[in-house]
This record gives C-alpha cells, structure tokens and sequence, in this order.
C-alpha cells in the first residue's frame, strides 16, 4: 500500500497530496535540459536501446556481407564466361584501369591486341587504338573520347564512336559508366550495316528525285523553287505556262531578276510591280512566308504565295484565279444590287406605313368632328323642340279660346282646321324630341324593364278611339295580359304611333284592330289595318324620316317621324320590327318582343284604365312637386295619359303657370313637403285664392301623422301616402274632376256668370307644357 | 575441486592473502611474465592503504602499466575473497591499451571530461580485425557514476565500456582508483582496450518488482539521499514496505530489499546504502524526487548467477574468462544466506575474476545489486591459425 492505512485519515490525505506534488513536479522536469544525475542516467537508458537496436542491425548486415562475397565471386566466373559467348566485345574499366575484357575486344585489333593486359590505363588504351594501323577514321576526335572518360558519372549519357577500319570495317564503340568507378566499353562491328545503309541510301535518293519530280509535274498549281541566293532551282511545266515565259528563262540556275526582268520586258508586269517583288522578297525572308494576288494586264488575276525553305531557298505557287476573281466579283455585285432593292422596298414601306398613320389619324379625327356634330346636332334638335313646343302650347290655348268664341261663326270650321295643324305640328316635335333623345350617344336612352302590356293597350285604345272615330275608322283592340322586357315609355309611343299610322292611312269605313298573340317565347304586337297599303319596294323606306306611302300629300296626314321613331325604339330595345302590306288592301305593323313572368296582376290596372266616358285629354293638372325627378316622371307618366300638365318645381312657379293658362287647373296634385316654409297644402289654397275656385286637389305625402289627414279634410284636399300607385291616382283624378264638373255646372246653373271653368273644360285636348 | 578447472589462457591470474602490501604485491606478481604483460590489473582489499599499495605495485611492476582501484572484496580464482590482493595481467599478444585518468569527478564537468575523453580517443587509433572495449574504474564515493558514464556513452557511443565503482570493504569511507603508480580519489580510471579475442558483455540482477509502487517525494539527488517516500520519512516508510522496525534496518536488510526502477520494461535496482540520523535513507545510484518505484523481491540467487554466466546459447563454446564487476550488496546477502560457498564455486568454475564494487556500470548506466561482466572468447581458430 502506497499509503499507511493506519495513518490517520489527515495525515493520509497531507501524503497523497506530497506524492502528487512530487510526481508533478518531476513530469515537469523532463522537459528540462539541465543536468541531472538521473537525467544522465536515464538519457544512457535511451541510449542503451538504440544501441541495441544498431547492434543488430551490424549483425544481419555482417551476414549479408559475407553471403554477398561469395555470391560475388560466382558472378565474376559467371560474367567472364558470359563475356566469352558475346558476339561484341567488351572491356570493363575500374578506376580507369582495364580490369575485364573479353576476346572478342581483344582481337578486333591485332595490334592493339599485343598490350591488352588486365591493369591497362584507359587513356594508353584508347592512344593504341586510334593510331593502330588498322585505324582509318572516326566520326569523333581522340580527346572528346578521353575527355569523356574523366566526366563525372551520369548513367544517362553514353559516348557512341563511329570507327573505320582499313578495308571498309566498321565498327561501334559505345563507351558507358556504369558507376562512378566503372567504364564499360563495347565494341560492336557494323561492317554491313554500313555497307547496306550505303547502298539502300544511294537507291533511295534516286527514287526520292524521281519521286519529287513527279509530284512537282502534278500539282495543280504552278510551282517553282528557288535556291538562297534566289536561283532557279526546279520548275514543273503549270508555272511555266501560268507565267508565259520560255523554257530557257527558267532554266535551272536562272537567276530571279532575270525571270522578273523578262516578265517587265514583255510588258507582262508594270514597273510598280516589280518593285512590289522585291518588297514581297523582304517579307518573305523576313516572315518566312508571304502572299500576294497579282493583277497582270488587267484581264488576269494570280495568287502567289510563297513559303521558306530549310535551306534557306524558298518555293513559289502560282495560281490562276482569273475566273475565280470574276465569279467574286460579279457575286458582289448581285449582292449589291439586292441590297439596294431592298433598301428601296424597305423605304416604299416605312413611306406607306407612315401615310397609313396620317390617314388613321385624320380618320379619327373626322370620326371625333362627326360624333361632335351629332352629339351637338341631337342637342340642339331637343333644345329646338323644346323651345318650339312653348309657343305652341301657348298658341293651342289661344285656338282653345277662340273656338268657344267662334263655334257659331263661320270661322268654326277654319279654327278647327288650325287647332288640327298646330295638333300635327305639336306631335311632330314630340316626335323629333323622341328621335333626338333615342339617336344621343347616351347609353341610357332606353331602359327596359318589365313592362305590362295590358295598360299599354288599353290607355292607346282609348286615346285614339275618338280620333277614329272623327275619322269614321273602326279602332278595336284584342286585350292582352301578357308581360315583356322593354321600355314603357318608348313601347307605349311606339304602339300609338302605329295605331295613330294606320288610323290615318285607312280611308272613312275601314278598320284598324290591334293586339298582342304569344309565339313561343316571344309575345308579338301586331297592328292590322284594311288601309291603303305600302307597296314593295316602298316598305323599306317608309321607316325613314318624312318618308311618305305612294303619292299621298294630304297635309294633316303628312307626319313622317311617327315610324321613324318606331324603328329606333326596337332598334335600341332589340324588338323585332316587320311589316307585311299590299297595296289598297291594308298592312299588317308587328313588333316581337320578349315574353317575361309577369308580376303584377294586370286587374288592378285595368279597371281604372277603363273608357269612363270622358276623356282625360281635357284635363289640366298643376303638378307641384319640388323633386326634380318626381316631376319629371309624374309629369310623363300624366302627358302619356293625355292630359296637359304644368309641372312646377316650387309655389311661385306654380302660381305663375297658373295665372299665365289665365284659368284654373283642372285638378292640382301637390307634394306636402316642398322647399321653403310653405307645404303643399298652401299651395293648393293660394291657387284657389287665385281663382277664387275650390280646385279639386290631391296632396301626396310620405308624412303619414294623422294631423295631416285631418288638415287635408278641413282643406278639401284628399291626401295620398306616398308611394302612389299610378292606376289609382288616375281613378282618383278622373273622380275628382268629374264630380267637380257635376258640382260646377250646377251652380253655372245658379249663377251663369262662371264661365271660366267651361273655358278649361273645353281647352285642348294636348295641351303640353315645356320641361327643363 | 580448483584442479577440476583449468587456467584460463588469455589472462594471467595472481593472488595473495599476505596482510603487507608489499608482500602481498611480491607474491602476486610471482607468477607473471612482466616482459609479456601488457598492463596489469590490481583489485586491492580494503584493509590496505591504498597509497602504499599503489607505490608497492608501481615499485614491482617495473614498467608495466598498473590499474585497479580498491574493493569492498575480490573475485580471485577462489571466488569471493576478502583480504586478497588480486591482479589481472593481460598479454602484449592479445591486448593493447591506453588510459587516462579522469579527474576531478566532483564537481562534475560534463564537457571537461567529454573533451578528454574524445582526445583520449582519437588518439588511439584502431587496428584492423581487433576488437575494442572500454574499462571504467571510478571512486566508489563521489556519486558522480551516472554522470560520468552517461557522459561518456555519449562521446565514445561505438565503443562498449564495462565498469565497477571502486570499494572500501563495507566501510564506505575512502576509496581510490590507480593510475600511473598513484592512488587517486575523486577520480575515475578509463582503459581502452583492443583485443584479439572476441568478447560479450554480460549483466544481471536477481530481483522482480514487486507491485506497490512508491513515490519519493523528498530528496537530495545530488547526495542520493532520499528523505521521504510517499510523504513519510523514507526510512519509517521503508521500514514499514519491508516489514520490520526503523531499528532493525541493516545493510543485509537493504540486501534484501533494494528499490527497482522501471524503464522500457526493465528494471534498474538502485541499492541503499545506509540510514541517516534524521530517518532518511542513502542511495547508491542516482535517484530524484517525484519517481515512482518498487521494492525489489529476490529471486532465488544461485540459480540467477549460473542462468546469467551461462554464455552457452549466445556463443559457440565458453569463455576463456569472465572480468567480473560484482555489487558489494550481493555479496552480503549471499553471505546473510550463507550461500558464499556455492556462490564460489560457480564463479570459479566459470572463471569469473574481479572484485566487489560499490556500484556496476554498463552501456552508460550506473546500476546497484546486479553482476556486470565481459566475457572473453578464444578468437576464432582460422585467424588463430592462419
């Protein structure tokens, strides 16, 4: 145990740490370099082993020595015999003494033979041989040999000597250190060798001049070669013929200028040229090869190329390119010429691609002028109608008034003449005011919608059965509860211009029927009449503004837009528009439209749009309404009805329209809510102030307190909750004013000085008010 | 039973018992041819003064160069002797020599005595088909061996050198090595000898480690003195490894159970020589704080000595003789085991001639407690002949 295990654990503890501090320190000191004497002690230890190790290596290697004596001297017998059988002869030279040699080296040289003895310094030995008698020459001198013998050892290099002997023997004498020491020499005859290689070289130069001869004659181009100092040397005939000189110009050893001064002689080549030569010469020398092409008399063209050769001469080629330079360059020249045609063709092109430009641009320019004019054209054709439309309202009054006037008088007949023709010239502008809406650029100028035609049918029966009737026209209608997809407004005008059409076409007895029948999908609107016809060629054109059927001029009749008008409804409204006629016999108008699911019950309607008797054409109705939008539809939807309606946006217009018709409204329609402080009901009491007349009155309203329908009953007004449903509002109207009328007379009965609500009574069946 | 050995042929043997040097010198040197003697070789016992033997031997030797030193006991053809003047004379026909004397040991000047040495050496030149070997003789007490030897392993690394420390009985008081007729301590005697005969060197002990390793932890490594072993006082712990008392320790005790350094699977012994007052222990060989080592279990001894003199199987017949360089401490155990008879025997019948040294030497290492020997051979019979 390292430790005394009796030792008290401390003590043991303070020991471990002594040894381990021991221990430590000593791994540290063998680094150390310092003597020390178990240093020194343990270095001998080191030393010891290698020793060791050494002394067996010496052993093995004493062992090896001795088998390598014995092996040597077997190898020694076994080279001399070795030496005996070679062909060659041999000599081994160590230390520049001849140690081994065989017979054969020996014998070579009878003279030489004599002082062979083992012994023999190199030097004296190779003095021997190159003055013996047998020695004729050798291709090395006699101190290049010896001087080699004191070079030091490069097993790589071995001298080879080429030596002659008297009657034509050869021999080699190749000399070879083997080492440093060490000199072997080997003596080898090639006595036939060289007699052979003589003979086969002789034999072989004579084909090879045959040989070149031959393949100079051959070659396709014209060759000559020079010697170095510019000498002609060997020519084949091509180069002769190429240049066009005779033989004795280019005979072997002619000198170059000679040949250039013949060729400048003959005209052949020019002064300049000749120069060229010569600097073509310097290049070549300088260079080793050059290359020229040579124009000679203008009409024949040479590619001369010249390269050195090892001997310092050179050889020429000559070629005839003539033709080859003439193909070339007519080449070029289509080259060219199709270049510039294209060149032309490219610029014809960039040319119209640009007029192609400028006209798209003038074409869109006169497209922008055209859709300007238009545009301002349908603008100023609305404004026009609009503001043509004032004065005949105003003028229908008049002609109103005058007929009461008049209505005895012979001028009766001729007022009624005139309210006709401001009648026509009134619907002639309704009629430009259509097309100009339906030709504007406006995308919206249409809107379809789910549309009855019921009401449609109904309200154009009973607005032109009186017009047929005056007429002596028979008008019957086949009701219809079929819905379609198109726009009320414009389907309703285009029925009524048809119907309206055919009532004028057809003479006093005839008949017009109209109605709708389902085809598939499609509900067809047909308008028969027995009048006088459309011919063929005619049924195109009569769609087309102030178109007239055959020669007919009466002037009332001679509304050419109504068709018109028509034909861009469908157009815009995709409707199918056809006509089927023959002359004196009648025509046949049908528009197709598109059948929908209808989702009104057309009995509510329809019953209000019953014939009452009186026609609603007499009516005049103040609308009073301060949304621009109601107006404007409220007041289409009442002209549609017939009646005449002055639309005011606001009290004062209203007030003013009323006093300029110079007699009350018919019936008043008010919106409660108007601008400023006043309500609709105000208004409907200021109008009848103005005429001292209980106006009937419908007050609408979205306002549904129950104090407004008690204000409305002190005032006489019937109140509508907004939405108003158009077909009772009719009915309400029509209501209205006939019990008016009925109250009216019979106090015109009382007091006959009422004269003024006759006068409205009896006012124009169209009066129409202008609209913003 | 000597008559049963024959004398070996290549070295001349004198020995005498005679308490007075100059007697003792007369009667050894009777039986050698001093006209022949190429240098003698004196192993003086320790009784003599070294002085008055070295002037009695420089007296009769007439010329003949005398080295040796003084012993702690000598190798005579008897085997183990104590009071006997020994000398060696080596023949002119089959030795030659020089030497040098190297001087002072303490202090050590390694590149002092590197410089003589390889003077020393170069000086002697080489005959061709001899054999050369070095003989180191040194002070037995300046504790300079390992430097010395190790020292000039390095400079003379071809040449084998075999030595022993000079003795001084079991006294360890003075001892002194001869050179030129003169008794000299702090010094060291190197012979380089050229031979005909062929020779081997021989070593060995008679210990295996034993497992426990210990650690010196304090030391003077210059006076080889150990003073703790695994931070014990060194001679408590010793006692207590070895199994008796502090008291009882003893030079037959450290016989015994000397203390083994392990190294590239050898080991070294590195032998006690005595205890100190203040329980530390003195060494032999050089030792140095930090090393780890064991003690040493004995082997059995007789068997040891004829196994390591037995040549048989390394050489083609046995050796003319044996120089033997013998540790004083084996010696003693040998006695201790009352085995010195038998010892003796196998000494002489190997003819092991030499003496009892403080200490071995061989291939540059100093070493305690084993047999260092050089084995001459008859050289082989076609150079003999031819």
């Amino acid at each position: 145990m390292m430790i005394n295990p009796a030792d008290p654990p401390q003590t043991q503890v303070e020991k471990q740490a002594k040894i381990i501090d021991a221990l430590i320190q000593r791994a540290n000191r063998q680094r150390d370099v310092g003597p020390s004497a178990f240093q020194a002690f343990q270095n001998a230890l080191e030393l010891k082993r290698q020793v060791v190790a050494q002394s067996r290596d010496l052993e093995q290697a004493a062992h090896e020595l001795e088998s390598a004596h014995f092996e040597r001297e077997h190898i020694r017998r076994a080279l001399s015999e070795a030496l005996s059988s070679m062909e060659e002869g041999f000599a081994l030279f160590s230390d520049g003494l001849l140690d081994l040699f065989n017979d054969q080296f020996a014998n070579v040289l009878t003279d030489v033979a004599e002082v062979m003895r083992a012994g023999l310094p190199l030097e004296v030995f190779l003095d021997h041989l190159w003055s013996s008698t047998h020695f004729v020459s050798s291709d090395r001198d006699l101190a290049s040999v010896k001087a080699y013998g004191g070079q030091p050892l490069d097993v790589a290099s071995t001298l080879s000597a080429v030596i002659e002997l008297r009657d034509d023997l050869w021999f080699q004498l190749n000399i070879q250190k083997t080492t440093s020491a060490n000199l072997v020499l080997l003596l080898t005859e090639i006595t036939q060798l060289v007699r052979r290689n003589r003979a086969e070289k002789a034999t072989l130069i004579d084909r090879q001049a045959d040989y070149l001869q031959a393949v100079f004659q051959n070659i396709s181009a014209g060759v000559c070669t020079f010697s170095a100092d510019d000498t002609v040397m060997m020519y084949n005939n091509l180069f002769r013929e190429t240049l066009g000189v005779p033989e004795h110009v280019l005979a072997t050893g002619s000198r170059m200028e000679g040949v250039i001064g013949y060729l400048f002689r003959c005209g052949r080549i020019q002064t300049e040229q000749v120069e060229e030569v010569y600097a073509w010469r310097r290049q070549l020398r300088a260079k080793g090869r050059a290359q020229n092409r040579v124009r000679v008399r203008s009409d024949l063209v040479f590619d001369v190329q010249a390269n050195t050769l090892p001997d310092g001469g050179f050889v020429v080629e000559l070629k005839d390119v003539t033709l080859e330079a003439r193909n070339k360059e007519l080449l070029e020249n289509r080259v060219m010429e199709r270049t510039a045609e294209l060149t032309r063709a490219n610029e014809k092109l960039v040319r119209e691609y640009d007029e192609k430009a400028r006209v798209e641009e003038e074409l869109r320019l006169a497209k922008e002028r055209a859709e300007a004019a238009v545009s301002s054209k349908t603008r100023f054709l609305a404004a026009a109608s609009h503001d043509l439309l004032q004065p005949i309202n105003a003028a229908k009054l008049l002609i109103s008034t005058l007929r009461q006037t008049t209505s005895d008088t012979p001028h009766a007949a001729m007022v009624e003449r005139l309210e006709g023709a401001f009648g026509s010239a009134e619907q002639l502008l309704h009629s430009l005011l259509d097309l100009s809406r339906l030709e504007s650029p406006d995308p919206d100028a249409v809107s379809p919608t789910e549309v009855s035609l019921s009401p449609i049918l109904e309200g154009v029966h009973a607005d032109q059965t009186l017009v047929a009737r005056k007429k002596g026209v028979t008008l019957d209608m086949v009701p219809s509860s079929a819905f379609v997809r198109s726009d009320p407004i414009y389907l309703l005008r285009s029925v009524q211009n048809l119907v309206v059409n055919a009532i004028q076409y057809t003479e006093p007895g005839g008949r017009v029927l109209f109605g709708c029948r389902r085809r598939g999908d499609q509900a067809i609107l047909e308008v028969w009449d027995t009048g006088v016809g459309i011919a063929r060629k005619d049924q195109q054109r009569i769609f087309e503004e102030f178109a007239r059927v055959g020669d007919d001029t009466t002037p009332d009749s001679g509304l050419g837009l109504g068709l018109s008008v028509v034909d861009r409804a469908c157009r815009l409204l995709g409707h199918g528009l056809s006509v089927r006629s023959a002359p004196r016999r009648g025509s046949v108008f049908s528009i197709a439209m598109e059948c929908v699911a209808g989702t009104h019950r057309p009995k509510e309607i329809s019953d209000d749009l019953m014939p009452t008797g009186s026609t609603a054409s007499d009516y005049i109705v103040l609308v009073i309404e301060n949304d621009l939008a109601v107006l404007d539809s409220m007041t289409l939807w009442l002209e549609q009805w017939g009646v005449a309606v002055l639309p005011a946006q606001s009290i004062e217009l209203a007030l003013e329209m009323a006093r300029d018709i110079g007699m009350p409204p018919d019936v008043i329609l008010a919106d409660y809510q108007l601008d400023g402080p006043k309500t609709g009901v105000d208004a409907i009491r200021m109008v009848r102030e103005m005429y001292d007349v209980n106006v009937p009155a419908l007050l609408i309203t979205a306002n549904r307190q129950k104090s407004l329908w008690r204000e409305g009953a002190e005032n006489d007004v019937s109140v509508l909750a907004k939405p108003v449903k158009l077909a009772p509002l009719r009915g309400l109207i029509d209501q209205k004013v006939r019990r008016f009328r009925r109250a009216q007379s019979d106090e015109q009965e009382a007091m006959p000085t009422k004269v003024q609500g006759d006068v409205a009574k009896s006012a124009g069946h169209a009066l129409q008010n202008g609209r913003n | 039973m000597r008559d049963e050995i024959s004398a070996p042929k290549f070295v001349g043997v004198g020995r005498s018992a005679s308490s007075d040097p100059n007697l003792a010198v007369a009667e050894a040197l009777a039986g050698i041819d001093l006209h022949a003697t190429c240098f003698v070789l004196a192993f003086i016992p320790a009784h003599f003064c070294a002085h008055r033997a070295a002037a009695a031997l420089q007296g009769a030797a007439r010329g003949t160069p005398v080295f040796g030193c003084t012993t702690a006991g000598q190798i005579s053809g008897r085997g183990y002797e104590t009071h006997a003047l020994v000398l060696l004379a080596f023949s002119k026909e089959n030795f030659r020599c020089a030497s040098v004397l190297l001087e002072p040991l303490r202090p050590f000047n390694a590149t002092e005595i590197a410089a003589q040495a390889r003077q020393f050496s170069k000086r002697f030149r080489p005959t061709a088909g001899w054999n050369r070997l070095g003989l180191i003789l040194s002070d037995g007490l300046c504790k300079q061996e390992d430097f010395l030897v190790s020292t000039l392993e390095a400079i003379l690394h071809d040449l084998p050198i075999f030595g022993g420390s000079a003795g001084d009985g079991l006294r360890f008081d003075a001892t002194f090595v001869l050179h030129n007729g003169q008794a000299h301590s702090n010094a060291a005697v190197l012979l380089l000898l050229e031979t005909r005969l062929s020779f081997q060197g021989l070593g060995f002990d008679h210990f295996l480690s034993k497992d426990d390793p210990m650690v010196i932890t304090k030391a003077d490594q210059d006076e080889r003195l150990v003073y703790e072993i695994n931070g014990t006082p060194a001679a408590i712990e010793y006692a207590r490894l070895v199994g008796c008392s502090v008291e009882a320790l003893s030079p037959q005790v450290f016989a015994e159970n000397p203390l083994l350094l392990e190294h590239n699977q050898r080991h070294y012994v590195r032998a006690i020589s005595d205890t100190t007052d203040d329980q530390a222990l003195a060494f032999l060989a050089a030792i140095e704080e930090g090393l780890v080592m064991t003690l040493g279990r004995g082997r059995e001894i007789l068997a040891t000595l004829a196994a390591g003199l037995d040549l048989s199987a390394k050489s083609a017949g046995p050796p003319d003789f044996i120089l033997g360089f013998d540790c004083v401490l084996r010696k003693l155990e040998i006695e201790q085991k009352r085995l010195d008879t038998a010892v003796s025997r196998i000494l002489r019948q190997n003819r092991v001639f030499g003496f009892s040294t403080y200490g071995e030497q061989q291939s540059g290492v100093h070493m305690n407690q084993t047999f260092v020997g050089v084995a001459f051979f008859e050289p082989a019979q076609t150079t003999y002949f031819g």
